[in-house]
């Protein structure tokens, strides 16, 4: 019996090859979505589910609050680990980890790394490092040691065991005592070089509470309950610093996070690798349901629709002794049979997209994960769904027709069952065109953020970090000159790390008002010449200048939000103030208030910023190019470089293209959405290019009768069009007010956003009523030529 | 077999009925040939259609072998003519996507009548109507006649008492006109199989033995 079925079921397949083919391609369509989505998601919450006892491992982070502000942080003291290993017994290791950029050298072969970390020994016992060479348990004791990734010692050592090896780290010689596994993508922190933070152990950083630039890693014992402890720690750094903290006005609650939330449940900017947002997780999730669904509506339609053909042979085999169940097995089986093959070819199609997801999504899939088992079973189970729900409305539909419609030759429902085909249609396209407009208005959120006047000006600057060990202190006055002979540089000035990259907040302290405000606020660091160079304009007071050295060590210049949020009422009332940073505890004259200029990216309202020169944190040169060939010179640029340091790297950035790099989650989520939006598109137009083809069919004769009494081609395209066209009009009527709230919830995160026109609304409509009509139109014309004498045969 | 009392079968148009059949009354015992003839549209099929248990009767009585089929529900009624009655189109009605093999296998399939058994059951009946040659051809492969033929076979491959065909040789050429006819005329003969076949052509409706006349629905003459 079942082998019948499926031999029929194989039979009326390829029958109705084009049916079949548009069924099971919309399907495998959004079964591959589906499938992506889903390995999307594993993926983000898989983060550090690698490490050994990943429920007792947690990072300490920090909430600063000062009398006017509140900020959390990642970053900790560095006395905070210990300090917890000897207090609390609940505490089975403590380590931490501190981020640096060095230069590595060994041999000719020399790089920078940027995800180069000091490290305590423990924290190999907390996180898992998998060892390749060398002995965990003893790694990083001595303080010249050095652990690396498989792939950073092969790029410096090639393919042998390079333990005992010495590798120069900004010239100091470490020695190589161990290598370890290239850590997996889905981890919070991405270490690719670790050195003992016992190097560091005298220069007297290590005993400073309010120096934040550790990462603080804890292991508990077993049956520890977590959140009590985490109660618990809270105000630890007042047992050591109260006094400290007091004096600078700051106050310090600590917080446990488990290591495996850290990923996506760790507050946005902070962490070492970017981190993962929830709330996409949750939006994928429903837009993936959505294309799955467009795909089994368009199952239901289309199968549904073909029953008119098959009244006769439902009717005959309830003649021949058929009773409803097993008619309805049997059309439960051809459904199957599509949702199997649509199934292979959704897995087949999702392996090959791997390499473009990554792109698009910045995801880390990696190719055969589709074959493991928890997406398989996934899969299977999405198999399943989806067969029986696509597959028992129609079978249910098929199996109820009487032998007796069948031998009159009526068709049971002489308008075809249209109005349930076109309520399916016009969801389809509502769901279709809520993306598209999603997309649009993604994109022109984007381009907004990236054309919008910042309030300084990055174009055509080249940024060359000084690092490695070099510094600018000494010789920064002839560096810049011998940049500056270059035909096509323009202007140089130095400074810190710009916008587009993290900013370090400093306590900043009025001195000489009653209030005394303190805040954290983010500070970059400049010379005389950055401010002319970037056109950042002065409302008040003036912009520093080389003449005066006082500039780089007694002055302050502030932003218009600083002056607010330092007590002051107007920024001429700031001028000549006086105020201290945390640099040392450095104080200065206010001499200067800047425009409010965008420094981080637009989401964000701009908030208070201190430009101060402060030539020791000056190690980046950003260098004026002139407009044209812009790449080509680099090559003279980079020569001068070498005259300068032979034995160092030459690195860059473009400044515009590093800021932009802000909304890259924009970026993406606008990409998506595209990317989604086409398929829903497409789906949706399989569907109707499927219905279009059964009401041509069914309407055949009527078509011939009609040109026969003089109808023109147009004018029965036009016939046939005007329901679609009627069907995606209501479509739209219902997506626009759908589309609207969802967006403007989104624009809400934005601090500078577009305004929603109409534009976008209509663009999308038209574009959508512009493909149906594409997709109606070849079966129409098709149609409307057809000579009414093959239409008209008598049977 | 038969009994029939004031069968009447109409259809609602808007505010009106249109009466296919009105007050048909007969009996028609066992073993009976009966050719049932009048003009097109005189419900000569659905006539048939009711007595094959394919349609419902609007009004009145009908006993098939003493069950009162009006009052059964469907699957009863489908059970009965599953078990009972073979029905002939006039257009084979054959299953396309299937082979003949498959077409004649396929009533069987529903009685759920085991392998073996629908093997040699499938295999008496190609040999019994010369067919053999063409089990695995499919119905576009064969000709009128024998596609015909073949709906035939499948309508008596259960074995019923009863054979309903409906102008079963409406769309073929004379010769294999007689052949089915004769056909019909052995079974009735030789084993007693009940005839009911609907036509409009006097030759064939000579080869049974009683006529039933039928003219806008309604009985003319005969019993």
């Amino acid at each position: 019996m079942l082998k019948g079925y499926f031999k029929v079921a194989v039979r009326t397949m390829l029958r109705q090859r084009g049916y079949s083919l548009i069924n099971i391609a919309g399907l495998a369509v959004g079964m591959a979505c589906c499938l992506i989505i889903t390995g999307y998601i594993i993926s983000q919450l898989s983060y550090d589910d690698y490490h050994a006892d990943n429920d007792r491992i947690y990072r300490v982070d920090q909430i600063e609050r000062t009398k006017s502000a509140v900020s959390y942080d990642a970053n900790t003291a560095p006395p905070l680990g210990p300090a917890l290993l000897e207090i609390f017994d609940e505490v089975e290791y403590a380590a931490r980890l501190l981020p640096a950029n060095r230069l590595l050298k060994s041999g000719d072969h020399s790089a920078y790394e940027n995800k180069f970390y000091y490290a305590d020994q423990d924290i190999f016992n907390i996180l898992s490092f998998p060892f390749l060479y060398g002995d965990s348990a003893t790694a990083l004791v001595r303080p010249n040691s050095i652990v690396l990734t498989h792939h950073v010692a092969e790029k410096f050592f090639g393919r042998v065991n390079p333990i005992g090896q010495i590798l120069t780290v900004n010239d100091k010689e470490f020695e190589v005592t161990g290598v370890i596994a290239d850590p997996p993508r889905n981890s919070h922190i991405i270490c690719n070089a670790l050195a003992s933070l016992n190097y560091l152990q005298d220069s007297g950083i290590m005993n400073h509470w309010l120096f934040h630039a550790f990462y603080s890693y804890i292991k508990l014992k077993p049956g520890v309950d977590a959140s009590d402890f985490g109660h618990r720690i809270k105000r630890i750094g007042d047992k050591y610093a109260l006094d400290v903290f007091n004096e600078h006005g700051y106050s310090y609650d600590f917080v446990l996070q488990a290591v495996p939330d850290l990923h996506l449940y760790s507050h946005p900017y902070i962490g070492p690798e970017p981190s993962g947002n929830p709330l996409y997780l949750y939006l994928f999730g429903a837009v993936g349901l959505l294309v799955l669904l467009i795909a089994c509506l368009n199952f239901v339609n289309l199968t549904t629709a073909r029953s008119m053909t098959r009244a006769h042979e439902i009717g005959l085999r309830k003649v021949v002794g058929a009773n409803r169940l097993q008619l309805f097995r049997q059309f439960m089986g051809e459904s199957l049979l599509l949702v199997f093959l649509a199934a292979v070819i959704a897995l087949a199609l999702s392996e090959i997209l791997i390499p473009h997801i990554n792109a698009v999504t910045g995801t880390a899939l990696e190719t055969g994960d589709f074959a493991r088992s928890e997406l398989l079973w996934v899969l299977f189970g999405l198999l399943v769904l989806v067969g029986l729900a696509a597959g028992v409305y129609p079978a249910l539909f098929l199996s109820r027709f009487h032998p007796s419609q069948m031998l009159r030759g009526h068709a049971q429902n002489p308008t075809g069952g249209m109005t349930l085909r076109s309520i399916l249609v016009v969801v389809q396209f509502t769901i279709s065109i809520v993306l598209i407009i999603g997309t649009l208005a993604a994109h022109r959120q984007m381009a907004f953020m990236q054309d919008r006047d910042l309030g300084m000006n990055m174009e055509r600057k080249l940024v060359v970090p000084v690092r490695g060990g070099l510094s600018l202190r000494s010789n920064y006055q002839e560096v810049k000159n011998e940049f500056l002979r270059h035909p096509v540089v323009t202007a140089v000035s130095a400074s810190s790390e710009g916008p587009g990259h993290d900013l370090s907040c400093l306590y900043t302290k009025v001195l000489d008002t009653e209030e005394g405000r303190v805040q954290s606020i983010p500070y970059i660091f400049i010379d005389g010449d950055y401010l002319t160079q970037y056109d950042i304009a002065m409302i008040a007071g003036r912009a520093y200048q080389n003449e005066f050295s006082s500039d780089s060590t007694d002055a302050f210049i502030i932003n218009k939000s600083a002056v607010a949020a330092l007590g002051f009422t107007s920024p001429e009332e700031a001028l000549g103030h006086r105020m201290e940073c945390g640099y040392g505890d450095r104080d200065g004259i206010i001499i200067g208030v800047t425009e409010d200029f965008h420094f981080m990216g637009l989401q964000e309202p701009i908030g208070p910023l201190v430009l101060a020169w402060i030539p020791p944190l000056l190690n980046h040169l950003n260098l004026t190019l002139k407009a044209n060939h812009l790449r080509e010179n680099l090559e003279g640029i980079k020569n001068i470089w070498h005259r300068l340091y032979p034995d160092h790297p030459f690195e860059y950035y473009f400044h515009e293209e590093t800021f932009n790099r802000q909304y890259q989650a924009e970026e993406r989520l606008g990409r998506l959405f595209g990317l989604f939006a086409f398929l829903g598109v497409m789906i949706s137009c399989l569907g109707l290019l499927g219905l279009v083809s059964f009401m041509v069919e069914r309407r055949a004769r009527e078509i011939g009768i009609r040109k026969v009494l003089g109808a023109t081609v147009s004018g029965v395209v036009m016939l046939l069009s005007r329901d679609f066209a009627k069907w995606i009009l209501l479509a739209n009527l219902v997506a626009w007010p759908l589309a609207y709230i969802a967006i403007r919830r989104w624009l809400n995160d934005f601090a500078y956003r577009i305004n929603l026109g109409f534009d976008i609304f209509i663009l999308s409509g038209l574009l959508v009523i512009l493909v149906a009509l594409i997709t109606v139109s070849f079966q129409s014309v098709k149609a409307a030529l057809t000579n009414p004498a093959e239409v008209l045969k008598c049977e | 077999m038969i009994k029939m009392k004031n069968i009447s079968r109409r259809y609602s148009t808007g505010h009106t009925h249109t009466y296919v059949l009105q007050n048909i009354t007969l009996d028609i015992k066992p073993g009976e040939f009966v050719s049932v003839m009048g003009p097109s549209g005189a419900g000569k099929s659905t006539l048939l259609n009711i007595i094959g248990m394919l349609d419902e009767a609007s009004d009145g009585e009908y006993y098939f072998m003493d069950e009162t089929v009006h009052e059964l529900p469907e699957k009863k009624r489908s059970n009965i003519y599953k078990e009972h009655i073979g029905f002939i189109f006039q257009s084979y009605h054959l299953i396309d996507e299937l082979t003949v093999y498959e077409n004649l296998e396929t009533p069987l399939l529903y009685k759920k009548i085991k392998s073996a058994q629908r093997q040699s059951m499938v295999c008496d009946t190609l040999d019994r109507f010369g067919i053999v040659g063409k089990k695995d051809l499919f119905p576009v492969q064969l000709s009128g006649g024998q596609q015909q033929l073949v709906g035939v076979a499948r309508a008596l491959i259960t074995g019923p008492r009863l054979l309903l065909a409906d102008e079963p040789t409406g769309n073929l050429h004379s010769e294999e006109g007689k052949k089915i006819m004769t056909l019909f005329q052995k079974l009735n003969d030789d084993e007693g199989v009940t005839i009911i076949q609907a036509t409009h052509s006097e030759s064939n409706a000579s080869y049974g033995k009683r006529l039933i006349f039928l003219r806008d629905g309604r009985q003319v003459d005969g019993i």
